[in-house]
């Protein structure tokens, strides 16, 4: 029973050292902390994925879009899926540096 | 034979952490990339529900990134696809079932024994209407979202 008091003691104790530092870091700098925590180690670890998904995910929509693989498309099958989807379009451009 | 209440404590803080994690993710806290990469990964699986689920949540807490305005566009495009993939297949299965007078297939069409297959063909025509007005309502879903 003790070591149930203890523990809940010093998850108390953490949760307030981590609440006082959190607002510390946020007057001081102005950002929300724990936001900024999820999106650094978020970004970290979900932008390896998102991008490789994005590229797969395009291919598909090119490969139902002119029933072939997006490497045999002709130039003009290119502008045509530009014209339909601009954003994803520049960026295959830049991603895969065409 | 009681497990040890050290045991007893790492299985609650075990529980008590997944739960809150499955609440944070349910509600849109976790990172967006999570989300997007989520959307793009049910695309794939053909589930569009779960995708735009997804992506809503994605957008839900934070505001719209570059990757979740791409992901925007691939999923729209997804719908747009199967939408035209319907409407090619309506029109054909309207040229067999409504051709016109003055064709040898309109006559054709009026033999009893080719009563079955128009009937088949009348309902795989309506369920194609119906599959394009649930893609349209997924569609709209996502526009409300952007």
């Amino acid at each position: 029973m003790s070591k149930l008091i203890k523990t809940t003691a010093a998850g108390g104790v953490g949760f307030l050292a981590g609440l006082l530092l959190e607002q510390g870091l946020e007057s001081l700098t102005g950002l929300d902390f724990v936001d900024g925590l999820f999106a650094v180690s978020g970004s970290v670890l979900a932008a390896l994925s998102v991008n490789r998904e994005l590229v797969k995910a395009a291919s598909r929509n090119i490969e139902q879009m002119f029933g072939k693989d997006p490497l045999e498309i002709s130039e003009s099958e290119w502008r045509q899926f530009k014209e339909v989807n601009p954003k994803t379009a520049q960026w295959l451009e830049k991603a895969l540096k065409i | 034979m009681i497990p040890s209440l050290g045991l007893l404590t790492s299985i609650l803080t075990g529980l008590v952490t997944k739960l809150g994690i499955n609440q944070l993710e349910k509600h849109g806290y976790m990172p967006q990339s999570t989300y997007v990469t989520k959307a793009l990964k049910a695309l794939e699986k053909d589930d569009l529900d779960e995708a735009i689920r997804n992506y809503r949540l994605a957008v839900a807490k934070k505001r719209s990134t570059h990757h979740t305005e791409l992901a925007h566009e691939i999923i729209s495009q997804a719908i747009a696809l199967r939408i035209a993939k319907l409407q090619a297949r309506i029109d054909q299965l309207a040229e067999t079932l409504h051709p016109p007078v003055l064709s040898l297939r309109y006559w054709r069409n009026l033999l009893p024994r080719h009563r079955s297959t128009l009937e088949v063909l009348r309902e795989e025509a309506v369920g194609c209407q119906e599959a394009i007005a649930v893609l349209a309502h997924l569609q709209n879903q996502l526009e409300l979202d952007n």
